[in-house]
């Protein structure tokens, strides 16, 4: 008994660790996607976890910095309203690559799709 | 919401330096945002404490901001950077001071210009790789030990572990600590390769007929060097360590005091040594200058110890 639970532990575990992996590989995607209009940090949360995609703050917002440093994204702060915030949008470079890695993913898809 | 304040202070302290205050600014605008959006715009304390918690550890927040872990923990590796650049430039700066020194002192017709040349660059290529393998090891062992110690990436992190923002309002110079350290290296080389310098000139002034009252016998200067030695490291432990912090904290405050108690005993020792002068004992020479040092070191002193007692900023 006690063993069936450890192995059924050890199961969820894995089963975690994968599925974080496969989304963890995506988000770049889905983040570029999500950023064809203009968005601040809080707003893409709640615009990414209303199409059903649940993301960490602290994961993403680091995320939108290393993604403007790379060039696909570029940044403006507004500074008109009470408090500043800074507008993430999707550069020329990022529009190039996502359409790339959008014909990979529907290429991959494909494949994986005859797998199952 | 001062606890949202000392953690920004705590995520700020452990970020590289590059791109920190906007990163810092941009937090502080997406907290704000989420703290709103639950709670209103006046949300309790508790409130605060608890979109705090679910962001994450301090650690943890600037793990994310910084790369990959590395040998030398990323909150230190621009403070590494800068002192390996601080100490090559400032070996680079010695050296040459002590070439120009020798050029002067043997004329330049008596002298081997490549040779000497040739040492000006193996002197400064040698000791900068032995400096900077120093400061390495110094940087690879604080970051393990302080990562050893630093609890605050486990799920037992509580907003009741945010340290306490420093009251002191007063800020560091960057310029003026990088100088100092560059000024207390380029010092440091100097004297323990080249003490005769204590009397350079004193001929000269002979030979054209005025009267400096003495020169310095170098073997007794020699013993005070390990002294003086002692105070300029931790003269320039203080610099790092307000560069760090980048405020006039009560403890650097007080180490500055120690640095100032310690070198005005020593400058006056060093003026009252008779057997440190050969010649007359008068104020024309070193002497007059160990007295300027230590009394400029006794105004230093009353200034810092009158701020650490009464500013309460």
């Amino acid at each position: 008994m006690t063993d069936q639970k450890v192995s059924q532990d050890v199961r969820q575990g894995l089963l975690d660790n994968i599925l974080q992996e496969l989304r963890r590989g995506t988000l770049v995607m889905v983040v570029l996607m999500n950023l064809k209009n203009q968005e601040y940090g809080y707003s893409l949360i709640n615009k990414l976890q209303a199409l059903g995609i649940s993301i960490e703050q602290n994961t993403l917002y680091p995320l939108l910095r290393r993604l403007e440093k790379q060039g696909l994204l570029v940044s403006l702060w507004d500074t008109s309203e009470s408090r500043p915030r800074k507008y993430y949008v999707i550069s020329d470079l990022g529009r190039s690559i996502l359409e790339s890695v959008i014909k990979e993913w529907q290429h991959n898809n494909q494949i994986i799709s005859k797998m199952i | 919401m001062k606890i949202l304040d000392q953690y920004l202070y705590a995520i700020n302290r452990k970020l590289p330096t590059q791109g920190k205050d906007e990163i810092i600014k941009e937090l502080k605008s997406l907290l704000l945002d989420s703290i709103e959006s639950r709670y209103g715009k006046t949300p309790t304390d508790s409130e605060v404490r608890s979109v705090i918690q679910e962001f994450g550890s301090p650690a943890k927040v600037a793990h994310e901001y910084g790369s990959a872990s590395h040998i030398i923990n990323s909150e230190y590796s621009d403070l590494y950077y800068l002192i390996c650049k601080i100490v090559s430039l400032s070996l680079l700066g010695s050296f040459t001071i002590i070439f120009i020194i020798q050029v002067i002192s043997e004329g330049l017709q008596n002298m081997n210009i490549p040779y000497h040349l040739l040492q000006l660059f193996s002197n400064t290529l040698f000791a900068a790789i032995s400096a900077i393998g120093v400061i390495t090891l110094i940087f690879i062992l604080i970051s393990k030990y302080v990562e050893s110690a630093d609890l605050d990436l486990s799920k037992d992190w509580t907003p009741d572990d945010l340290p306490e923002i420093p009251a002191s309002k007063e800020k560091v110079s960057k310029a003026e600590s990088i100088a100092s350290i560059i000024f207390i290296l380029i010092a440091i080389t100097i004297f323990n390769t080249f003490p005769e310098i204590m009397n350079l000139g004193f001929y000269d002034f002979q030979d054209a007929g005025f009267s400096v009252g003495h020169t310095v016998l170098i073997d007794r200067f020699y013993d005070y060097m390990l002294f003086i030695n002692i105070i300029w490291l931790i003269e320039i432990f203080y610099n790092v360590a307000a560069l760090i912090t980048g405020r006039i904290t009560k403890s650097i405050r007080f180490i500055k005091i120690i640095i100032g108690v310690a070198s005005i005993s020593l400058f006056f020792t060093m003026y009252n040594d008779t057997s440190l002068y050969l010649g007359k004992l008068d104020l024309f020479g070193a002497r007059g200058v160990f007295l300027l040092i230590a009394i400029i070191g006794c105004i230093e002193l009353i200034t810092n110890t009158v701020k650490l007692l009464f500013k309460s900023n």
